[in-house]
């Protein structure tokens, strides 16, 4: 399979693929390509022209500072992956890059290509939501930062304007230290049936001083699990509270069924998984 | 020609210069233009890796990125595995523990194995097992394959093993 015939432009700099992109309403941002290249090859998606901005230095930098951790758009997953630096402050973002498809695509696909494409069942999704993440976006208008929970709009679709570019991912710190995110895979497909990322912090006497919960696949959108994570505020990790607050989260997701897995199960699923996701946390 | 884009690549070892249409995938251009058909593809959607080449010495599908992408870029194919008329610890072992059956998948299964046995030496079998999850093989079950690879990695240790004089040197390093 050949995509339609499309130009193709590489760009240095951020004025340089913001001119490109302004040029032509149907040009599109091309960094690992492992989303849009298959939609191309079907032509569920015929961009006239693909910008690629993969040579944009500053789009390609792991940034961690006292406040914050930055990651340009177009890291690519295996460079995550292998940041020790990284390991050391947020090690939920290593475990959940290191659980995307297979190593080929890792070594291509994106941090930024990730967040654009808005699959509903990304891996990063639970992340981005979970640990408050915020969108560096630059257009025409100027810079805008959009916080996770105003990114994800429906499944493939974000906030981000046609003429504007996804800049980055900015996380902000200090991050609850109790963090992981856990996987219940498609045994077909390797998405995410449910994900979920979960971050916690307690208090010397063992309660729970932050909370954040949030589940991608098994809803029709990703989302966060406010309700989880209020009922586990101030709370010892008692394995009630722990059955409690999943039985809650589970039930704030909007559920579909499909031919192979229903509603119910979705949902039942989801709830089984932020129980074990929070237990993991318990035990750390 | 018109709307074509001059790139430049080194492939297995050789320079290589041509010019493409944008929408041309890496692999069409190495089996197409240069006739390195080793390198198969499958399934067409990146699920399948037969078609797995390294990139700058990253195993990635190549049906799944443009020749443009590559543009500057060092491509390894299994025809450039092999050096010197020695076949790569790779090769030897997939011959020795038999694991294909049909063969289509092996190009890719190579390249992919000669990337994981130098980045991951002692990984167990588990690990190989994880490491095969982009590669998709109809014959084998993937038991042979798994065997092959671990193999792979001791053919890689004694080929790394120094003489015995250098060896005792290396220790007290």
């Amino acid at each position: 399979m050949i995509p339609a015939a499309f130009q193709y432009e590489r760009a240095f700099s951020v004025e340089e693929a913001l001119t490109a992109l302004a040029s032509d309403p149907d040009a599109k941002l091309l960094s690992g390509g492992h989303s849009l290249l298959p939609m191309m090859k079907l032509r569920l998606a015929r961009p006239t022209k693909l910008i690629d901005i993969t040579r944009i230095p500053e789009l390609c930098t792991i940034t961690i500072e006292s406040d914050r951790i930055s990651i340009g758009a177009a890291v690519r997953y295996h460079q995550v992956a292998g940041d020790r630096r990284l390991a050391d402050v947020m090690p939920l973002l290593g475990e959940a890059v290191r659980v995307i498809a297979d190593p080929q695509v890792r070594h291509r696909g994106t941090i930024g290509g990730s967040a654009a494409h808005a699959d509903p069942a990304s891996d990063l999704a639970a992340v981005f939501l979970a640990s408050e993440a915020e969108f560096r976006v630059l257009g025409p208008r100027g810079e805008r930062r959009i916080p996770a929970d105003g990114w994800y709009v429906a499944p493939l679709v974000t906030t981000l304007e046609p003429d504007e570019m996804l800049m980055g991912i900015d996380f902000p710190r200090p991050l609850s230290s109790r963090q992981t995110y856990l996987k219940f895979p498609h045994p077909a497909s390797g998405y995410a049936l449910a994900g979920v990322a979960a971050l916690l912090s307690l208090d010397a006497e063992g309660r729970v001083r932050k909370a954040s919960v949030a589940v991608t696949g098994a809803a029709s959108m990703p989302f966060r699990a406010e309700a989880a994570a209020d009922r586990l505020l101030g709370q010892t990790l008692t394995k009630d509270v722990v059955r409690e607050a999943s039985e809650l989260g589970s039930g704030e997701g909007e559920y579909t069924g499909d031919v192979q897995y229903s509603a119910l199960y979705r949902q039942n699923l989801a709830r089984v998984m932020i129980q074990r996701a929070l237990e993991r946390l318990v035990q750390a | 020609m018109e709307g074509h884009l001059s790139i430049q690549l080194t492939v297995n070892g050789r320079a290589v210069a041509g010019e493409v249409e944008p929408r041309t995938l890496l692999a069409h251009y190495l089996r197409d233009a240069l006739g390195l058909t080793g390198t198969h593809v499958g399934c067409d959607t990146s699920q399948c890796g037969a078609c797995t080449v390294l990139i700058d010495g990253l195993p990635v599908k190549s049906c799944t990125v443009l020749a443009v992408q590559a543009d500057g870029s060092a491509i390894t194919t299994v025809e450039g595995l092999a050096s010197g008329g020695h076949a790569h610890a790779v090769q030897r072992a997939f011959q020795e523990r038999h694991g294909l059956q049909c063969g289509f998948c092996t190009p890719g299964v190579l390249m992919l194995s000669s990337w994981f046995i130098q980045q991951y030496p002692t990984a167990d079998d588990r690990q190989i097992r994880e490491a095969l999850d982009g590669i998709i093989c109809r014959c084998t079950g993937y038991e042979n394959i798994v065997q092959s690879i671990a193999r792979a990695q001791e053919i890689q240790r004694e080929n790394q093993a120094p003489l015995a004089g250098e060896a005792r040197e290396g220790v007290s390093s």
